[in-house]
């Protein structure tokens, strides 16, 4: 095993060598392991999502790919806890960006480095007299005739 | 509204003009620069002067 297992699931090598990794499964997916192993048998490898308890007593989401070598198996597992965590973080900031955007008095545009609409907000649109989405694509200054001074300036102070 | 606002028109699709405060923030996105662009419609703050007045 490597040092990126050990971290996954929070053990030091030594407690982990000629320990089973099927008693690292977690109980709620215990019961899919026999026709894992079967399918590993009969193919020679197998990909699939599970649950594993660590030494600790904590469960993580975990992708795992493994192959029969014949003797051995090899695997490769992937933290799927962290990966879900990057993913509600996300989830989080864009709602929390889109409550902003549309509960904003104040028109609201976000404009890339050409000076076009990525993305208005309700107020925005109202204020133009257009809709949010058909401002999307357009160019700021259409309805900004300063655009470009604004986008320089703060291009300027901000190098 | 930032500090270094600015004031500005926003020329309306309909041809008219709405005055307003300006702000503009830079980030740097995986795709490049982009600018928070926020305006802000002080018609109803010009027209409570004029009146005052």
């Amino acid at each position: 095993m490597n040092a990126a297992l050990c971290e996954l699931l929070g053990s030091e090598p030594h407690a982990l060598v000629g320990r089973s990794v099927l008693r690292l499964v977690a109980a709620v997916d215990r019961g899919s392991l026999g026709a894992a192993v079967r399918e590993l048998r009969s193919s020679g490898h197998l990909s699939a999502t599970l649950r594993l308890r660590t030494p600790q007593g904590s469960e993580i989401s975990i992708s795992v790919s493994v192959v029969d070598l014949g003797e051995s198996f090899y695997g490769v597992y992937r933290d799927l806890s962290r990966a879900r965590l990057q993913e509600d973080a996300l989830r989080d900031a864009e709602g929390l960006v889109a409550a902003l955007l549309a509960g904003s008095p104040d028109a609201i545009s976000v404009v890339n480095s050409g000076g076009g609409v990525l993305r208005a907000n309700a107020a925005f649109a109202d204020v133009v007299g257009t809709d949010a989405r058909a401002a999307i694509g357009h160019q700021l200054i259409h309805w900004l005739p300063q655009a470009d001074t604004l986008l320089e300036g703060e291009t300027r102070e901000r190098p | 509204m930032a500090p270094d606002a600015v004031r500005t028109q926003v020329a309306r699709s309909d041809g008219g003009t709405v005055p307003a405060e300006a702000a503009v923030t830079a980030f740097d996105s995986s795709q490049g620069r982009q600018f928070v662009v926020l305006a802000r419609d002080i018609g109803d703050r010009d027209e409570a002067k004029r009146i005052t007045r």
